[in-house]
């Protein structure tokens, strides 16, 4: 029996690994953050059930760092790929972190004290983390790592503050990437997606008007580990909405910018507006859809249940602009009241923008290393939607989650297994 | 050409109604009855003898804020004029204003040559770069009142091009801008044959325009030709390397024409210019793509209602002491509005400003 490769580290990811590795088939998972996770990792909670989303999710990570069959490369990403089905060479640069991940012990002693602050992507850019940092509490390894580009002693040689208060000596400035062969036999392809910046709709202000936020910010922001421990908070003075509005697809549905449907976002919407009437029972919120795309079993009743026990209001329209007002930095949308052919205004605290799954930043670095096909839209390429849903465009070389179109976790987690099974038959297992 | 066919080549059938043109359609927040989603409905039904003839249809701006947000790529601009051509072959003329007298000044320069020696400033006639004046000899006459200084905007441009090395020979007329938007386009044909053949006997390699309803209309609408077309603006941000230093008592805003803006998506090269000669633009909430228009469009339609729409524009340059602006049917639009309210506000054109700091 031979081994796997698994790029991507996010729920799909780490479904293949683990049905692999169950199989008995070892199994090597690159991912480029210091954490697996993935954005299943920072949602706060998944639809239809409300479940809390780490709490899904942390167990699989676990399990995936204690499985025998399972190698987690992690802050890695894949180089170059030799040969063919059956016998794939593999170069995967393992980034440094300048941390001794056998020493750290993830106290988390140096992201405290370390003077550098960045923008933190892991919370959307609302806050800043460290330049030495673990991404989020429930990282998988639970270990530092130093972001080169920031820290002071590698631009500068100055600081080493986490040097001198480190008491498990784990710091090593001196660390240097490495390069690792690994030789598999089949490659899952599982690097997830990116998020459209709605900058460009300059109609609905994003970027300039301070309470106008995008689906995966109100994620964090909802999130009991987020920049504001799950409360939400209006600019100027941090008072808590009373009346939030959801705009459906930003960007997507739209012939000059994302043209296909992003397919979670109305339903992610539904959840993030039961949730916010969920921290807040008297808070109202509005849905501006264009059409509300509940297809799966059990979602157009949790769109009811919304309406219902949540105070949602579904409207159908897409809003012209919204218009901010100086003073209380309140929202204003500017809407066509269907029924009354009318121009209506709306005044809410808040506006969360459904922006669309997009391909993954760096899918065409990916595919050209793998010399794989990408479809019209950047999506990675299946050889047939209807009869190879998994297989890409190279024999031996398999395909899960959103990187091949925009799609739900438990889709992911199907498409997973699936492309693990066609990989564990590659590899003999 | 039929109402099917105006359909197919606008991709109207595109429409998913969502109506996000309504919600931000100036026309629609003003007058609340027209609104383009309903147009673009009633038009696929198959209302289509009510539509040819409505009044409503001459009410649109054509500024272009409902195509530049429509998700699906609907050409309403194309839509609203071909509609615009069949009404007026159903005797649905709208309402022109200035009792029509821009349409009769039109007529008139497909004949005439005219007010030749207008301009100050060093021309050479047989020059093959030509600047195109377009209609501004007449606005000094019609809009005498108002101040309008037209032979300003025309001096200063031959100035700016005089002063980096352009010497250029001079057209006068109309470009068809407004007949092509009212349908008429027997006039606009006409018009443009005329410019067309004037452009060969003179063996111009290029035209520099100040009016930007001229460009679009040389650029967009007349055919595809061997002849390179700039906008006084692009012009000087191309050629002007040097910064001027200014006194900056005043606060200045830019308000950017929607043939300038929208139709041709010049937004930068304006500003540029501006910033050389140390103009601080202090933006309105509306800039750029969402730009508000100042109106009324292609002399029709001008209403009160047109003039709410012209006081929200000028309410948000409430901050500055002067607008800018490219176009000089802004600028008399605005003017006009100015004469009987009260606004503290100078309207200017881009190169009025610009040649009054340049020595």
């Amino acid at each position: 029996m031979k081994d796997v490769l698994v790029v991507g580290g996010g729920v799909a990811g780490i479904q293949a690994a683990l049905d692999l590795a169950d199989r008995g088939i070892h199994v090597y998972l690159v991912e480029k953050e210091p954490s697996i996770g993935g954005r299943m990792a920072l949602l706060d909670k998944t639809m239809s059930t409300n479940d809390c989303s780490i709490c899904i999710l942390a167990p699989k990570m676990n399990e995936c760092a204690s499985h025998p069959n399972i190698d987690i490369l992690e802050y890695s990403e894949v180089e170059s790929v030799k040969g063919s089905k059956g016998n794939f060479t593999v170069k995967v640069r393992r980034k440094a972190k300048y941390v001794d991940p056998t020493k750290c012990t993830g106290c988390g002693e140096c992201m405290e004290k370390c003077p550098t602050e960045v923008p933190n992507e892991y919370n959307s850019y609302l806050d800043k983390r460290k330049a030495i940092f673990i991404p989020f509490p429930q990282a998988v390894p639970r270990k530092a790592t130093i972001d080169d580009r920031y820290c002071l002693k590698l631009t500068k040689n100055r600081c080493g503050l986490c040097q001198r208060i480190c008491k498990a000596e784990a710091i090593d400035y001196n660390q240097k990437d490495e390069i690792v062969e690994l030789n598999v036999a089949s490659i899952i392809i599982a690097i997830g997606l990116s998020l459209y910046n709605p900058e460009d709709l300059r109609e609905y202000g994003y970027g300039k008007y301070e309470n106008v936020h995008t689906w995966m910010e109100y994620e964090r922001l909802i999130n009991a580990s987020g920049p504001t421990h799950g409360h939400l908070k209006c600019a100027p003075d941090g008072r808590r909405p009373k009346k939030i509005a959801f705009i459906q697809c930003v960007g997507s549905r739209d012939v000059k910018r994302c043209q296909w449907c992003s397919s979670v976002c109305c339903m992610v919407s539904i959840k993030s507006a039961m949730l916010a009437n969920e921290h807040y029972p008297d808070l109202e919120s509005y849905i501006f859809y264009s059409d509300l795309r509940v297809f799966s079993k059990r979602f157009y009743e949790y769109s009811k249940r919304g309406e219902k026990d949540y105070k949602i209001k579904y409207i159908h329209a897409r809003p012209g602009e919204i218009i901010e007002d100086k003073r209380t930095k309140n929202l204003i949308i500017y809407y066509e009241d269907e029924e009354k052919g009318k121009v209506e205004e709306l005044e809410v605290e808040m506006v969360i923008l459904a922006t669309p799954i997009m391909p993954a930043k760096d899918v065409e670095r990916i595919a050209n290393i793998m010399g794989i096909e990408t479809d019209e839209y950047g999506f990675i390429k299946t050889v047939d939607y209807l009869k190879y849903p998994v297989e890409t465009t190279k024999p031996g070389i398999f395909v899960a989650g959103c990187c091949e179109r925009p799609k739900d976790i438990t889709e992911s987690v199907i498409q997973a297994s699936a492309a693990a099974a066609k990989a564990a038959e590659v590899a003999g297992g | 050409m039929t109402l099917e066919k105006i359909i197919d080549s606008s991709q109207v059938f595109y429409c998913v109604e969502c109506r996000k043109c309504s919600s931000i359609c100036p026309v629609t927040r003003v007058y609340g009855e027209f609104s383009p989603a309903s147009f673009v409905e009633r038009c696929l039904i198959g209302f289509h003898d009510e539509i040819l003839h409505s009044m409503d249809i001459w009410k649109c701006l054509e500024c272009g804020l409902c195509e530049s947000v429509c998700p699906s790529g609907v050409k309403f601009l194309d839509f609203m004029r071909e509609i615009r051509n069949m009404a007026r072959e159903k005797g649905n003329f709208g309402i022109a204003t200035h009792e029509g007298v821009f349409e009769s000044i039109a007529k008139l320069t497909t004949k005439n040559d005219i007010k030749e020696g207008w301009i100050d400033g060093e021309i050479d006639e047989t020059s093959n770069i030509a600047y195109f004046v377009g209609c501004l000899p007449f606005f000094d006459i019609i809009f005498k009142e108002l101040e309008i200084n037209a032979k300003n905007i025309a001096d200063s441009t031959v100035k700016l091009l005089n002063k980096y090395g352009v010497i250029p020979s001079i057209i006068y007329g109309c470009c068809g801008h407004d007949a092509l938007w009212t349908g008429n386009k027997e006039l606009f044909n006409k018009l443009m044959e005329k410019n067309l053949e004037i452009l060969k006997k003179k063996g111009i390699e290029k035209i520099i325009f100040s009016c930007p309803e001229c460009y679009r209309t040389f650029k967009m609408d007349y055919p595809e030709m061997d002849i390179e077309l700039m906008h006084i603006s692009e012009f000087l941000d191309k050629n002007m390397k040097e910064s001027v230093k200014g006194e900056n008592e005043k606060t200045y805003t830019f308000h950017d024409s929607c043939r300038l803006g929208r139709h041709l998506g010049i937004y930068e090269e304006p500003r540029n210019v501006l910033k050389k000669i140390d103009v601080e633009i202090k933006e309105m909430e509306h800039n750029r793509e969402m730009a508000l228009c100042c109106g009324t469009s292609s002399w029709m339609n001008c209403d009160w209602k047109s003039e709410e729409i012209r006081e929200k524009r000028l309410e948000e340059a409430k901050h500055a002491d002067v607008l800018i602006t490219t176009c000089p049917k802004c600028k008399i639009h605005f003017k006009c509005t100015l004469s009987h309210k009260n606004y503290n506000l100078e309207i200017k054109d881009f190169v009025e400003v610009v040649a009054e700091r340049i020595k």
